[in-house]
């Protein structure tokens, strides 16, 4: 076996690890679609590059169906005038339901948070979408969500308030401030537990959960 | 593969507790398991204990389930990657490493010329002149295993002039035993980072893998320095201790800006629209108070915990008497633990500073605000104000070590040590102390010094900085 010359300590820089980074230039127009999809929420850089990819791929007739479905989607789909949920039709078809119960209002974020409850079922309540978080670093004051509707509901004779926030910090204040505006309101508020998934092996919940869960525990 | 393993037969049931220890030195070759304790290394050799059980590397040590712990050697000797100490024991399954950092590669950083570095696991003495790029080299590893400096905020400042490309990489063992290939790029400006395979445009990405702490002669800025400093020292400290302490600290640290975000936004008080805007300025007011009591809290019980090891090892370090104490300057006196008193009391001061808090925009009271003090215990004098640079830079070393330990607690793996030209300014006794102290930690180090004759113990590797040249000696 030969043995390279000089001091093993200091090599000579190889081809191969000059090619350790790789950047590709990528046409304009390319570019600008990635970006748009990179804007999307929860798409890196990377997915954003494999769905541009993906698209360029799909013959004509597919790409303007999918153009066409968004237009469509954006023209027929509004905020439902009692909860704001997303809905092709007023009410919508929950705030419409003679089956709901009508004292008990769910309050979360934005409207896809109605789907992880609808999906379990267990709750038979209405629900309010606020449309966001009390976050003046994004110009989202007490005026930028529903809360006075959600105040104007309340009025009518509700008996609980769930509030179904995330767990930021914009959540746990927005979370405060509708108390607060609640006031002296005699309305039962209630938050969710945060805890343990059913059926999940402890060995593999996270610290944080783990803490969560211990704060949240309830007496038998 | 080079092998030598030191077999401790520590109790008569081999089977179940056997204890093996294996490290690894040029000398040896082959192994064989003398214990027959069922480990399935018949066919290496072991010199047992009475052939002469040889010093360790101080590196990290391995707790595996002695049935995966065959897996664990083959991976190691296959990839040549084998570090250090190995501990089987019976039933446990748990494996702690600390990193190491095998190579080191860079071009155009700072004045350094691009070299390529192979480290061991030992202690890497860097020696050359002041001025010639020791620290530089130091930094560099900070760099591209922590994604910052202590040094400079922006990977821009740490170019070569005019330099229009620079690298680092690294690779090595991170804290999970796996290996670890980083590395920075930056070119023209824009910086990108590469974790194994993963590109990625965040600094933010090389964190986490390994961790490395670098100790230098501007940590005497914790003493002497404003209040900023040692908040951070108290600040990393809880976020090692407690689970949930960074998360702690981020949603202060968010809220707060939400709040301060109001304030500017209406500063002056006369551009508040609604009564629903009050409340939501009280609902951040009451939410940062909140936080903010139970890091104030925290931060208190943790000095008062440390306050005794600091002086300890202050007390290891000089050579003279004299004792040292912390204790929390908070915006509130902080009670025993009861968080909602001292929420309570936050909350008035920050109500009675209401209309300068409005005047000036920004949160006036807070754990953001606050102090520690770090003076004699004798007659409570501080440091800052009548130590001398001697006694400051002592007191900034033992806040160094308190962290180390807090660090290198259950949870978290002990650091890699970059010691930047710490010995220098230390008279021969508090320089063996501070030797002793390191060696205690058992981790790769990294040492640089103008004087390498100096340095109270012997390097594994030598290597030479001088204009930007680095050689091994
Ligand atoms: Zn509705």
């Amino acid at each position: 076996m030969r043995l390279p010359k000089q001091n093993p300590r200091f090599g000579i820089q190889s081809p191969e690890q000059k090619l350790f980074f790789h950047l590709m230039p990528t046409p304009p127009s390319l570019d600008n679609l990635i970006r748009e999809f990179s804007g999307l929420p929860g798409i890196g850089r990377k997915s954003a590059r494999r769905i541009a990819y993906h698209v360029l791929g799909l013959s004509l007739d597919s790409v303007q169906d999918l153009t066409h479905a968004i237009t469509e989607a954006k023209e027929r789909v509004h905020p439902c005038g009692t909860c704001f949920q997303f809905t092709e039709t007023n009410p919508c078809p929950i705030c419409a339901s003679p089956r709901r119960d009508r004292t008990r209002i769910c309050v979360v974020e934005k409207s896809s948070d109605i789907e992880a409850f609808e999906a379990g079922g267990a709750y038979q309540g209405l629900y309010h979408v606020l449309g966001g978080a009390l976050s003046p670093l994004d110009g989202i004051g007490p005026s930028e969500l529903r809360i006075p509707e959600l105040m104007q509901r309340v009025s009518q004779g509700v008996a609980e308030v769930i509030l179904a926030l995330g767990s930021s910090p914009e959540a746990d204040a927005t979370v405060l401030l509708i108390d607060r505006m609640l006031g002296a309101n005699a309305v039962r508020r209630t938050r969710l537990a945060r805890g343990i998934p059913v059926g999940s092996d402890l060995e593999f919940v996270d610290e944080m959960t783990m803490l969560r869960a211990f704060e949240g525990r309830v007496s038998l | 593969m080079p092998v030598t393993a030191i077999a401790e037969p520590a109790h008569q049931d081999r089977h179940t507790e056997g204890r093996l220890l294996v490290s690894m030195t040029p000398a040896h070759r082959r192994m064989r398991c003398m214990l027959h304790c069922g480990l399935g290394l018949v066919g290496f050799a072991i010199p047992c204990v009475q052939c002469g059980p040889r010093s360790l590397h101080p590196t990290e040590q391995v707790l595996v389930l002695r049935t995966i712990f065959l897996q664990y050697f083959m991976f190691f000797s296959v990839t040549q990657s084998y570090l250090g100490e190995y501990t089987v024991e019976g039933c446990e399954i748990e494996a702690t490493f600390c990193g190491v950092i095998h190579l080191l590669a860079q071009n155009q950083f700072r004045n350094l010329m691009p070299c390529e570095l192979r480290f061991g696991p030992g202690v890497t003495v860097v020696a050359g002149k002041n001025g010639q790029g020791k620290t530089n080299l130091l930094e560099a590893i900070h760099w591209v295993t922590q994604g910052f400096s202590p040094r400079t905020r922006s990977f821009d400042g740490a170019v070569k002039w005019q330099a229009d490309e620079a690298w680092i990489r690294m690779e090595g063992l991170g804290k999970t035993g796996h290996p670890v290939r980083q590395g920075i790029l930056w070119r023209g400006g824009a910086v990108v980072t590469k974790v194994d395979a993963t590109e990625s445009r965040s600094l933010v990405a090389l964190h986490g893998n390994l961790h490395v702490v670098m100790m230098g002669p501007e940590d005497i800025a914790l003493i002497k320095d404003g209040p900023d400093q040692r908040r951070r020292w108290v600040d990393l400290l809880l976020s090692a201790r407690y689970t949930d302490g960074l998360d702690l600290l981020m949603r202060y640290r968010r809220t707060l800006a939400q709040r301060n975000r109001w304030l500017k936004d209406r500063r002056g008080g006369t551009q508040v629209s609604s009564p629903a805007d009050w409340q939501a300025f009280e609902a951040l007011t009451e939410q940062l108070s909140t936080l903010g009591a139970t890091i104030m809290v925290r931060r208190s019980q943790l000095l008062q915990e440390l306050s005794p090891q600091v002086s300890a090892y202050y007390h290891d370090l000089s050579s003279g008497a004299e004792a040292v104490e912390l204790e929390y300057l908070g915006s509130v006196k902080v009670e025993e633990g009861d968080e909602s008193f001292v929420q309570a009391k936050l909350l008035r001061k920050m109500t009675a500073m209401r209309t300068v808090e409005l005047s000036q925009g920004i949160t006036a009271a807070g754990p953001h605000r606050d102090d520690i003090a770090v003076r004699f215990a004798l007659h409570g004098a501080s440091l800052r104000e009548s130590g001398s640079q001697g006694q400051c830079r002592t007191a900034a070393l033992a806040m160094g070590i308190v962290a180390l330990d807090v660090g290198s607690g259950k949870e978290v793996e002990p650091p890699i040590l970059l010691l930047d030209d710490i010995f220098a300014e230390l008279d021969a006794y508090r320089r063996n102390a501070l030797a002793d102290l390191i060696r205690a930690k058992k981790c790769q180090v990294f040492v640089a010094t103008p004087r390498a004759e100096d340095l109270p113990f012997s390097a594994d590797a030598m290597l030479h900085v001088e204009a930007g040249i680095i050689r091994s000696v």
